[in-house]
C-alpha cells in the first residue's frame, strides 16, 4: 500500500489522483495537508512514498517547502511532483532545479497524470 | 602606425606590386603568387647580374659585363612595368626572353670550365612559373636546341665539350625541363579540381544562404555564454528588430521583455538545454519563451513571440543550442479576438466544451463540491446575526474553493468568471466601509449566473449517465453515498472530529422512486448533525477506549409502503445537561415536570432556533438542523424517532410513506 | 439581472413609505429553491417579457396581510378574506405600475398585470425553468416581514 501526500488546498485534487491509481491498479491511501507545516507533520509521522505540491499555498511556498524536502537527507529520494498553473513556466523550472522530480501544469487529468505517475519506480 | 607595421606593409606592398587582390578568386591568387614569383627573382635575380656585370668589367670581360647589367636592367625595367596596369605577360616577357638571351649567350660562349651552361637550369623553372606551360614549353624547348647545337655542333661554340659532358648537360636539361612540366600540370589539375570544389561549395553556400535569407522563421545558433553565432536567419532581424546580431548576447535582447529573476530562471533553463537535462517534450512543456510579449529595448514596440530551443552538437564537438523564433502576434490576437466574439454569443456552449474534457465522475464531484460551497454561501447570506461586511470575507473563502477547484479542471471559463467574482468579493473586504446592498445584491446575481452555468453541466452529466438506464440509477445512490461521505469530512474538517462513512445497506428502489433530493436532504442535515454533536473529540475517544476514527452509519431501507431512513453515531449520545440548560435559557419547556422527562426533552431538539453549541458557528450553531428535518419529515407525512445510550451513540430513525414518492413536493 | 431588480426594490420602498406610511428595512438577498416548500399565505406574481423573461413575486405571511389591510383601509380582519385579497392586490397594483413606467422605458420590457395566489403552500408558477430564486426580504412594522422574489431570465445575457 503506497500512501501519497496531497499538499494541496482543494478536494478536486484528490480525487483526480485517487482515481488514476485505482486505474493504475496500484493501491494507495491518501493523506491531505493544506499548507506547508501540515505538510512536514505528515511527512514526519508516517511513511509517504510521493508526495503532490501545489505551488501556491499559505504561509510556506510550495518552492521553499520542496528546498526543505530536499535539504533532508532521508528524503533526499523523496518523489516529488509539483502542479502548477500554465502562466507558471519559471517556477516549474525553479523546482525542476531544486530537485522536483517532475511537475503538471494544470488542468490536471487522469491521463497527464498517469503519465507523470508511470515515470515514477513505486 | 608602429614602425615594423611599416616596415612588413612596404614590403608586402612592393612584392605583389601593389597589387592588392581579393583572396576569393583562385586565378586570382594564381596571380598574385607569379607577381611575388617575379619581383623576388628580379630582386634576387637582379642583385647577382649586376654583381655579376660589375665583376666582369672589372676584370676585363666587357662583353660579358654588359650582357650582364643590361639584363640587370631588364629586370628593373620589368619591376617597374609589373606595377602599372599592364598585363602580367608583358612584365613576363620583359624579363624571360632577355634572360633566354642570356642564357643561351653563356651556354653558347661556355665561361670558365664549361659553366656557362648552368645558367640555363635555371631558366626551365623560371620560363614555365612565369609565362605558363605553352610559353614556357616553347622557350625551353629553344634554349635546348641552343644547348643541342652547342654540345653536338661542332663549330656552333668556341668551346670542345666531351662527348660524356655533352649527354649529361643535356640530359639534364631534359630532366629539369621534365620535372618542371610535371609540376605545372599537376598543379594545373590541382588548380582545376580545387576550382570545382570551390564551385560546387560556392553553389552549396549560396543554396543554404538563400533558404536562410528566405525563412520566415528566425532562426539562430547559440554558444555556450549566450552568444549568437554569425550565420542567422534574416528573418531574425525582422522579428526581434535589431541588425548585426552576431556574437551578441541573447539574454540582453531580452533585456526589456523579462524581469531579472526571469532571466536567471532562463539561464537555469538553458542549462538544461545543454545539457540534455530532460527529454524534448519535458524541455517544451517548461520553456518559459514558449509565448511571451517582446518588448524592443529602444522602441518600445511590443510583439507576442514563440520559441523553441533544441541541442545541438557540431563537428568541433561544442554543444550549441538552435533557436527558433516566430512572431505568433496576429495569431494571438485573433485568437483572443475569437474568444472575446465566441464568449460573447456563445458563452454556454463553450463552457460546456470545455466540461467534455473532464470525466463524468470527476466533474460530478466538483458539481457536489461547488453546490455544497454554494449552500454555505446562502447559508451566509441568510445570517441575519452577520455584517454584510462579515459575510463578504466569509463568501470569499468559498468562491475561491470554487474557482481553485475549476482552474485544476480546465474549466476556463467558468473559473474566469470566479475569478472575476472573487476579485470583486476581495474588494469589498478589504475595504473598511460597510457593504452596500447594492453590493451584495450584485454578488447574488453574479453567483445565480454561475449556479446556471453549473446547471447546464449537471444537465450534461445526466444526459451522458442516463445513457445507459441500469446504470443510471446505480449511480443516484452512489451519488448519495459519495454526498454523505463528504458531508461527514467537511463537518469533521469544520471541528476537528474524525469520522467515516459506514453504508448498512441502501435499497437502490427506495432511492430512485423515492422523493430523492429531501431523502438527501434528510440523511446530510442527520449525518451532520451526528458529527458536529454525537462524535468526540479523537482525544477523547481515546481517552474512553474508543477508536480515534468515529462512526457514521447509514442504511435506507424499503418494506411494503414505507421508507425507512437510520443515522446512527458511536459518539457520546445525547447530552440532557446540556438540552436541559438551553431548553431553560429558551423558555421551551412550559411544564416544569418537563425537564425531568427524556422524552419532552428529546422534542425540544427539534424546536426551532434551538442549538446546544456553544458557539453560533456555521451549521449546527444555529439550530435550524433538526427542526428543519422534522419539518420536511412532516410535509412527508413521516415519522422522526431518536434512541440514545450515554456514551455510546444515537439513533435517528426517519420512516416515510413511499407513496410519498408520486406527490410533487411543491404543494405539500 | 441587478438593472431589473434594483428598480423593483426602489419603488417597494417608496410606495410603502407614501402610501401605507411604513419605513422598509430591506434585507440581504439570499436563494431559495423553487422546489422548496414555503410558508408564504399570499403571493402576488408580476410577470416579465421583452427582452427579459421572468416574474418578480411578492409574498408575505397572513398577519402581515391584515396589518397592511388595517393600514390602507382601516379595517380589521381576522381572516385572509376577498377584502385582504384586493386591498394587497391595489397595493401590488400599484407598486407595479411605478416600476413598470421606470422599466418600459429604459429597458424592452413588458409587465403584466399581476395576479393574486392566497392558500398556505400555495404555488407559484413561475415562468422559467432555472431552479433558483433571488429572494430579498424586507422587514417592516418592526416584525414582520415580507419576500421580493425574482427570477429573471435575460436574453442579453446579462
Amino acid at each position: 500500500m503506497k500512501t501519497v501526500l496531497v499538499v494541496d488546498d482543494s478536494r478536486i485534487m484528490r480525487n483526480i489522483v485517487k482515481n488514476t491509481f485505482t486505474s493504475m491498479n496500484i493501491p494507495c491511501q491518501f493523506v491531505e495537508a493544506g499548507n506547508g507545516k501540515e505538510a512536514f507533520q505528515q511527512l514526519e509521522s508516517q511513511q509517504i512514498d510521493l508526495v503532490l505540491l501545489d505551488w501556491n499555498m499559505p504561509e510556506l511556498s510550495g518552492l521553499d517547502l520542496l528546498k526543505t524536502i530536499r535539504s533532508k537527507e532521508k528524503y533526499k529520494a523523496l518523489p516529488v511532483i509539483m502542479v502548477t498553473s500554465e502562466a507558471a513556466r519559471y517556477n516549474v523550472i525553479e523546482a525542476l532545479k531544486n530537485g522536483a522530480t517532475d511537475y503538471i501544469i494544470k488542468p490536471v487529468n487522469e491521463k497527464n497524470f498517469r503519465e507523470k505517475i508511470s515515470k515514477i519506480n513505486f | 602606425m608602429s614602425e615594423t607595421k611599416k616596415k612588413v606593409n612596404l614590403f608586402t606592398n612592393v612584392m605583389t606590386s601593389g597589387k592588392s587582390l581579393n583572396g576569393r578568386d583562385e586565378s586570382q591568387m594564381d596571380t598574385l603568387i607569379r607577381y611575388i614569383l617575379l619581383n623576388f627573382l628580379i630582386f634576387f635575380g637582379g642583385t647577382f647580374l649586376f654583381a655579376f656585370g660589375v665583376n666582369n668589367l672589372l676584370h676585363g670581360q666587357t662583353i660579358m659585363g654588359l650582357a650582364d647589367i643590361l639584363m640587370g636592367t631588364a629586370a628593373v625595367t620589368a619591376f617597374v612595368v609589373l606595377r602599372t596596369n599592364a598585363p602580367f605577360v608583358v612584365s613576363g616577357l620583359l624579363t624571360v626572353i632577355p634572360f633566354l638571351f642570356l642564357c643561351s649567350f653563356f651556354t653558347q660562349s661556355g665561361g670558365a670550365q664549361g659553366s656557362g651552361i648552368l645558367w640555363a637550369y635555371s631558366f626551365p623553372m623560371m620560363a614555365i612559373f612565369l609565362l605558363g606551360m605553352n610559353l614556357g614549353l616553347a622557350l625551353s624547348g629553344v634554349l635546348l636546341a641552343i644547348m643541342a647545337l652547342t654540345m653536338f655542333l661542332p663549330g656552333f661554340s668556341p668551346v670542345v665539350f666531351e662527348r660524356q659532358f655533352a649527354y649529361r648537360a643535356v640530359g639534364v636539361y631534359v630532366l629539369v625541363l621534365s620535372i618542371t612540366v610535371m609540376y605545372e600540370i599537376t598543379k594545373i589539375t590541382k588548380d582545376k579540381w580545387v576550382a570545382r570544389l570551390t564551385r560546387s561549395l560556392k553553389a552549396e553556400r549560396d543554396e543554404i544562404a538563400t533558404m536562410k535569407d528566405n525563412l520566415k522563421v528566425g532562426l539562430f545558433m547559440m554558444d555556450s555564454s549566450y552568444a549568437i553565432q554569425p550565420l542567422y536567419s534574416k528573418a531574425l532581424e525582422e522579428i526581434l528588430s535589431e541588425t548585426n546580431m552576431q556574437r551578441r548576447n541573447f539574454l540582453d535582447l531580452l533585456n526589456s521583455s523579462i524581469q531579472q529573476r526571469e532571466r536567471e530562471t532562463l539561464m537555469d533553463y538553458f542549462t538544461m538545454v545543454f545539457n540534455r537535462s530532460y527529454d524534448a517534450q519535458m524541455l517544451e512543456d517548461i520553456n518559459p519563451l514558449h509565448q511571451f510579449t517582446y518588448v524592443h529595448g529602444a522602441t518600445d514596440e511590443r510583439k507576442v513571440l514563440r520559441c523553441t530551443f533544441a541541442p545541438i552538437q557540431r563537428d568541433d564537438g561544442n554543444v550549441y543550442v538552435l533557436g527558433t523564433v516566430q512572431n505568433v502576434t496576429r495569431e494571438v490576437e485573433l485568437q483572443n479576438q475569437l474568444e472575446a466574439e465566441e464568449g460573447k454569443r456563445q458563452d454556454e456552449m463553450r463552457s460546456l466544451f470545455e466540461v467534455i474534457h473532464v470525466e463524468p465522475r470527476v466533474l460530478n464531484d466538483f458539481i457536489e463540491d461547488t453546490e455544497y460551497e454554494f449552500e454555505r454561501i446562502n447559508d451566509i447570506l441568510k445570517d441575519n446575526d452577520r455584517s454584510s461586511h462579515d459575510v463578504m470575507v466569509d463568501i470569499y473563502q468559498s468562491v475561491h474553493a470554487m474557482k481553485s477547484n475549476a482552474v485544476i479542471l480546465g474549466l476556463k471559463s467558468f473559473s474566469t468568471k470566479l475569478h472575476a467574482l472573487e476579485d470583486e468579493i476581495r474588494v469589498m473586504r478589504d475595504d473598511d466601509r460597510e457593504v452596500s446592498f447594492e453590493d451584495v445584491l450584485h454578488v447574488t446575481v453574479e453567483l445565480d449566473k454561475l449556479m446556471r452555468i453549473k446547471d447546464g453541466f449537471s444537465e450534461l452529466i445526466a444526459k451522458i449517465t442516463s445513457f445507459g438506464t441500469g446504470e443510471a440509477k446505480m449511480q443516484e445512490e452512489h451519488v448519495l453515498v459519495q454526498t454523505l461521505e463528504r458531508t461527514i469530512e467537511r463537518a469533521g474538517a469544520d471541528l476537528g472530529k474524525k469520522a467515516n462513512l459506514v453504508v448498512k445497506g441502501i435499497d437502490a428502489r427506495a432511492v430512485s422512486s423515492g422523493p430523492r433530493r429531501a431523502m438527501k436532504e434528510i440523511l446530510m442535515q442527520l449525518v451532520r448533525n451526528a458529527v458536529y454533536h454525537g462524535i468526540e473529540e479523537p482525544a477523547f475517544r481515546l481517552a474512553k477506549g474508543k477508536p480515534e476514527l468515529g462512526s457514521v452509519s447509514v442504511s435506507i431501507e424499503l418494506s411494503d409502503d414505507k421508507i425507512v431512513m437510520q443515522v446512527s453515531d458511536d459518539g457520546r449520545g445525547l447530552d440532557f445537561d446540556a438540552i436541559r440548560e438551553k431548553a431553560r435559557a429558551m423558555n421551551l419547556l412550559s411544564d416544569p415536570s418537563d425537564f425531568e422527562d427524556k422524552n419532552a426533552l428529546t422534542q425540544v431538539l427539534f424546536a426551532p432556533g434551538f442549538s446546544t453549541a456553544k458557539k453560533a458557528d456555521m451549521y449546527a450553531g444555529r439550530g435550524i438542523g433538526l427542526n428543519l428535518v422534522k419539518d420536511r419529515v412532516k410535509e412527508m407525512r413521516g415519522t422522526i424517532k431518536l434512541q440514545s445510550e450515554d456514551g455510546k451513540g444515537t439513533v435517528f430513525k426517519v420512516t416515510i410513506p413511499a407513496e410519498a414518492a408520486m406527490s410533487t413536493p411543491v404543494t405539500a | 439581472m441587478e438593472k431589473y431588480i434594483q428598480p423593483f426594490i426602489d419603488v417597494c420602498v417608496s410606495v410603502f413609505k407614501d402610501f401605507i406610511g411604513a419605513e422598509l428595512v430591506t434585507g440581504r438577498p439570499y436563494f431559495v429553491d423553487k422546489n422548496d416548500p414555503h410558508e408564504w399565505d399570499i403571493s402576488a406574481v408580476i410577470g416579465l417579457t421583452g427582452e427579459a423573461r421572468g416574474a418578480v413575486v411578492i409574498s408575505m405571511k397572513r398577519e402581515l396581510s391584515l396589518k397592511l389591510t388595517n393600514a390602507l383601509t382601516g379595517t380589521e380582519h381576522k381572516d385572509l378574506d376577498d377584502e385582504v385579497v384586493d386591498a394587497i392586490g391595489e397595493i401590488i397594483n400599484i407598486i407595479a405600475g411605478n416600476a413598470k413606467r421606470g422599466l418600459e422605458e429604459s429597458f424592452r420590457l413588458v409587465i403584466s398585470l399581476p395576479t393574486i395566489v392566497r392558500g398556505k403552500g400555495h404555488t407559484i408558477m413561475w415562468p422559467n425553468e432555472q431552479a433558483r430564486i433571488i429572494c430579498i426580504p424586507f422587514k417592516i412594522f418592526e416584525t414582520e416581514t415580507f419576500c421580493l422574489s425574482v427570477a429573471i431570465d435575460s436574453s442579453s445575457g446579462v
